[in-house]
């Protein structure tokens, strides 16, 4: 460590502090918002009600957005986490001579930025006739989220040991019997993880949902269209209840994860 | 109980022939070990056996049938690792039990079978934890009871005590040497400790380079070493070479650093070439006073409890291993000493 041991002291915490503020204000802002009593955005807010909440609630757009996104991030995590995890599987553990160039193609959703995909992706559904079918935006969700879902069970994969599974083999069992019996109630948090980041990522998705969607709505393309067209603080009604959802996913991956560090280590 | 042969295994990994036409049988019920350093082989025609790998050349035959391209799940052997490999989210009774489970046996055998097989490496009672909570030597318990629970043709045994302690290691070769005598089934084991292929082998075969040196019993490999590697292999020890000369009506090896070594080798005759081998604990060191024997300085002393083990310079530079059990008179650096041995114990290498 340098000799500057004061000036350090203070001035990375003081960056840490800042950038958290940073990260934090649009949720700080946007909470005490959402519980305005005026029908325009203001901060901070004059006047407490509920009206935004319950205007979100009897909104038939809006419920069904709601709907729509909610079935969307179920089905297309739900494909993402199987699919992915096949990969992921494959990857580490099978000898094919053109594992890298797989890697990268699986990967490519996620380093190829989204505009191009969606773009890409438009042009492929419209060609099969599945532009604004549902199937075709579980398609494209799924399509992004199987890069974190390989990269989260590809490491869980490797980090089991696998003379394990060479056992198992050995003891006569075949590759389905391994993979359920062995390989998942080993590596079944990764999976858990993997589904939440799949959800996570179909509710947020916008790009791709933008460009294929026809004319289903989910939540984040009818707060892009709210905020190009009128803005009522309905919107931050929703962001609010998005917050809390996520923070309630967020904790309840964590607890999850650490009672089986426990368990492990018990 | 089977018969295992192996008829010219190759086996190539890229440029390096990490098997080089190996052909070695194992009859019904004999323990063979496959012993050598690291990068001999051995470790890799365990493979080729268990079916965790394929040769390139050749075929092996596991009771007759040849199972080379055979699936190992097909293969009904046994296999422990050094790493024990249980099923962590298991308990020991569904580890033991998975075998049976997917043979699609009743429950009420399976329960019995089990019983039987932890009996026998007595962890009866451990049937419903769960590996974390063993130990070592338990955890390795567990891993064999599984490889013989359903009883398989053959028992594989890769380096199964590399991981344990000396004590616990010593107990369990113990165990192991009783148990594959009392079911009798052909287990081939590999390992690189020698002292551990010799307690527990009918036969071992000795790797180097992808090649088998030599294959024989215990006291055979010990006593007649077919080269200086396997002598070497087997402990410190001390060769001579050299040009055997007729002295005063005896038979005399002229080594190359000068020292005369009495013989008794009735085959030697004058001029010819001679390689001998003294083992560590056949020499015996005294006082210089003795006037027997070479003389020559302590360069290092350990002492071992039940021996002591030096190394000794002599005249011409030549160091020696001394294994000496005499633990009442113990020299230091830089004594001197002198040191001699019965010439019945020199031990012909090649001629």
């Amino acid at each position: 460590m340098s000799g500057s041991g004061g000036k350090t002291r203070i001035f990375v915490p003081l960056c840490g502090a800042l950038v958290f503020i940073f990260l934090c204000t649009p949720i700080l802002i946007t909470i005490p918002m959402s519980f305005s009593a005026s029908s325009t955005l203001e901060f901070p807010p004059q006047g407490l009600s509920l009206r935004w909440y319950r205007h979100f609630i009897s909104s038939p757009i809006w419920v069904e957005a709601m709907l729509t996104s909610l079935q969307l991030a179920l089905a297309s995590s739900i494909i993402a986490v199987a699919l992915g995890s096949l990969a992921a599987y494959g990857l580490v553990r099978g000898r094919l001579p053109g594992t890298l160039f797989l890697d990268a193609h699986f990967m490519a959703p996620m380093i190829i930025p989204h505009i191009i995909t969606a773009i890409a992706l438009y042009f492929a559904l419209a060609k099969i006739g599945m532009l604004g079918s549902f199937a075709g935006l579980v398609i494209g969700h799924a399509l992004v989220a199987i890069p974190f879902v390989i990269t989260v069970v590809s490491g869980a994969v490797r980090a089991f040991d696998v003379r394990i599974e060479q056992s198992a083999r050995s003891l006569g069992a075949k590759w389905p019997r391994i993979i359920c019996s062995i390989v998942i109630p080993n590596i079944y948090p990764a999976l858990f993880v993997a589904w939440v980041f799949s959800f996570v990522i179909s509710f947020d998705e916008v790009i791709l949902t933008y460009f294929v969607s026809g004319t289903y709505v989910t939540i984040p393309k009818k707060m892009f269209t709210e905020l190009q067209q009128q803005i009522d603080p309905t919107i931050t009604a929703v962001a609010s209840l998005l917050i809390a959802g996520s923070m309630l996913l967020l904790l309840v991956t964590a607890r999850f994860t650490a009672r089986l560090s426990a368990d492990n280590r018990a | 109980m089977a018969r295992v042969e192996i008829n010219s295994i190759t086996k190539r990994y890229g440029d390096v022939v990490a098997l080089d036409e190996i052909n070695l049988a194992v009859s019904e019920g004999e323990f063979l070990t496959l012993l050598g350093p690291s990068g001999s082989g051995k470790t890799t025609l365990l493979n080729m056996i268990s079916g965790l790998g394929t040769p390139d050349e050749g075929r092996i035959l596991i009771g007759g049938s040849d199972i080379t391209h055979v699936s190992s799940a097909d293969r009904n052997i046994g296999i422990v690792f050094q790493s024990y490999a249980l099923f962590p989210h298991m308990t020991v009774f569904d580890n033991v039990a998975f075998p049976l489970r997917v043979r699609r046996e009743p429950a009420s055998v399976i329960r019995e079978q089990v019983k039987t097989a932890l009996d026998r490496v007595k962890l009866s009672g451990y049937a419903a934890r769960k590996p974390a909570a063993l130990s070592g030597g338990q955890q390795q318990r567990v891993a064999l009871a599984r490889a013989i629970v359903f009883q398989p043709s053959i028992l594989l045994l890769d380096e199964p005590l590399g991981a344990l302690d000396k004590n616990l290691r010593e107990e369990l070769q113990f165990e192991l040497r009783e148990l594959q005598k009392t079911i009798g089934i052909t287990t081939i084991m590999v390992t690189h400790d020698q002292e551990e292929a010799m307690s527990l082998s009918d036969r071992i075969a000795v790797f180097k380079s992808g090649r088998i040196e030599q294959v024989g019993d215990p006291r055979a490999i010990y006593t007649k070493p077919v080269n200086e590697f396997i002598a070497n292999f087997f402990g410190a020890n001390n060769i001579f070479r050299g040009t055997v000369k007729k002295r005063n009506g005896a038979m005399v090896l002229s080594a190359e650093d000068g020292i005369d070594l009495d013989i008794v080798e009735p085959t030697a005759s004058d001029g010819n070439f001679l390689e001998v081998m003294i083992r560590p604990e056949c020499i015996s060191v005294g006082k210089p006073e003795q006037a027997a024997g070479v003389r020559g300085e302590v360069v290092g002393s350990v002492y071992l409890g039940s021996t002591v083990r030096y190394r000794v310079r002599l005249q011409g530079g030549r160091v020696l291993d001394v294994k000496a059990t005499d633990t009442q008179v113990v020299f230091s650096e830089r004594d001197q000493v002198s040191v001699s041995w019965s010439p019945t114990e020199l031990k012909v290498l090649s001629s």
